[in-house]
């Protein structure tokens, strides 16, 4: 699970952006998209010829047909003519080492691209508590580091609840997106003071939650290593570290094992009502009791070849609850948006696209007249 | 000369109206310009209001593509502000040909009005014909 840079977008020796680099784009674009140019053509109500002369930067592109290609190629629009930040993205995906996820890499671009805009527009500025930690050494230090977050968080201890809200109050915003199969758990990218972790809404309920602590850990660690690949081993066991900083996050040794030895009971059954009072999946509760001593190998492997069942949820009389249920936005960011829809600064469709479609044209706030001097400009003699 | 660049509802009740031609007469002081997103638009409603073909034939409407880097660059930028929808694309094509060109945009949207005036684009007023011919009644019924 190594940091993955993904490709700047910045021009090498702050050259022109011209026709040739906007043909280019498009081109880059297609081909990610695994589209030949006849493809594209047709999806666009092309020529073949034109797309070839438009890639080759010596035919003009129209606002039109921009339009159409951004569509065509699941790009937002400006992708194709903002030279944007360089984009350092760290990810983990579990389907093995490396691998990318284009759902995955795309939303990360939209979610930072569009987040960027609003902050650039005066319609959102993210607030959080400044909680910046070193990098762990090792497996011990995540865990200290993990204390330290929930110590700013959640100081009673306990299951960490509603962990997109939590992530928000860090400075994290989490977007769970809707990105299938290949889509991989998640990435995080920072812009600015704020960061930005998409989750893939359609893995498992308790890994959405793991993926996001993950995401988090690469947050308050500023994660400045992942610039440097050099040396991927680094990368791997960084990624290491953050997953026992999100497991500790999440599962706290001192809470998590006073609560497991005041529980009565078979220890499987005992697993599952801990598993759904802190909101995991069942691999990483097992792991924990592990690795907390609670559990020894050979009970370890009794319980994970027996995951929970609905029937062990109705017998027990428990619902696990499901967050980061997707398309879901970050509470702040989705008032933003909706306030700007309001003030006249964003267009219906585009406050739709902002919230991923979270809701419909039907859903949003019926507008307030504009007072009447603002009026003012169609009462004045054409200039 | 500066232009006025339309956006589709001023065209579009000018010619459902039978009355381009005063459209034409009104703003004969400048050019006029319609993006071709515009014109699209307006085509896709012909079926269900066939005077807007009138539009297409317009000899005095100027059409234009909206293809230089600087006008894609500010479409972008509307497109972020708007949305991608079809109205959007037509809406955005107005403001950044306006912009690119110190034309005056003639829309009637809210979010884009506001867009460009925080560019600085100017906003013609949004009927010019009740504006010129029935101020009063204008300022009797605002909106």
């Amino acid at each position: 699970m190594p940091a993955i840079v993904l490709k700047s977008h910045i021009m090498p020796g702050g050259q022109q952006f011209d026709q040739q680099h906007l043909g280019q784009r498009i081109a880059d674009a297609r081909i990610e998209a695994e589209l030949t140019q006849a493809d594209l053509a047709a999806a666009i109500d092309l020529d073949r010829t034109a797309v070839v002369k438009i890639e080759a930067g010596s035919r003009r592109v129209s606002a039109v047909e921009l339009g159409r290609i951004a569509a065509a190629l699941g790009r937002p629009l400006d992708w194709f003519l903002v030279e944007g930040p360089p984009a350092v993205v760290s990810r983990r995906t579990d389907a093995g080492a490396g691998q990318r996820s284009v759902p995955l890499d795309r939303a990360v671009e939209k979610v930072a691209s569009d987040v960027e805009f609003l902050m650039e527009q005066a319609i959102f500025s993210p607030a959080a508590i400044d909680l910046r930690l070193e990098p762990p050494r090792d497996l011990p230090e995540a865990e200290r580091a993990a204390e330290r977050v929930r110590a700013a968080v959640q100081p009673d201890g306990g299951p960490l609840l509603g962990l997109g809200e939590v992530a928000e109050q860090l400075g994290v915003l989490c977007f769970a997106l809707p990105l299938g199969d290949r889509g991989g758990d998640g990435a995080y990218v920072s812009i600015g003071d704020a960061g930005v972790a998409v989750v893939n809404g359609n893995t498992e309920a308790g890994r959405r939650r793991f993926t996001l602590a993950h995401e988090i850990g690469h947050h308050v660690f500023a994660d400045e290593y992942s610039t440097d690949l050099s040396v991927a081993d680094v990368g791997s066991e960084m990624e290491r570290r953050i997953n026992g900083f999100a497991v500790h996050l999440l599962l706290p040794r001192g809470s998590f094992t006073e609560r497991w030895r005041m529980l009565s009971g078979e220890p499987r059954e005992k697993a599952i009502r801990l598993g759904v009072e802190y909101r995991v999946s069942w691999s990483a509760l097992c792991s924990q009791l592990k690795s907390l001593g609670l559990a020894s190998e050979a009970e370890h492997q009794v319980l994970l070849a027996r995951p929970p069942t609905r029937a062990d949820y109705l017998e027990l009389g428990m619902g696990f609850v499901e967050e980061l249920h997707p398309p879901s936005v970050p509470r702040s960011y989705a008032r933003a948006v909706l306030g700007g829809y309001r003030a006249g600064k964003l267009g219906a469709n585009r406050t739709i696209d902002l919230l991923w479609g979270s809701i419909t044209k039907e859903d949003l706030p019926e507008l307030v007249a504009l007072p009447i001097e603002a009026y003012q400009r169609e009462f004045d003699p054409l200039p | 000369m500066t232009a006025l660049v339309f956006n589709t509802s001023p065209l579009s009740h000018f010619a459902r109206a039978g009355r381009l031609a005063v459209l034409d007469r009104l703003t004969a002081a400048y050019r006029r310009v319609v993006p071709q997103a515009v014109l699209d638009e307006l085509r896709a409603g012909e079926p269900m209001h066939p005077p807007l073909a009138d539009v297409r034939n317009a000899g005095w409407l100027e059409i234009v593509a909206c293809d230089g880097l600087a006008e894609l660059r500010a479409f972008a930028h509307y497109v972020r502000v708007l949305g991608a929808g079809e109205r959007d694309i037509g809406e955005a094509s107005v403001l950044a040909w306006a912009e690119v060109n110190s034309g005056i945009a003639v829309i009637d949207e809210r979010a884009g009005t506001q867009a460009a005036q925080a560019r600085g684009v100017a906003v013609g007023p949004r009927d010019p014909l009740a504006h010129r011919e029935r101020p009063e009644r204008r300022r009797a019924a605002p909106v």
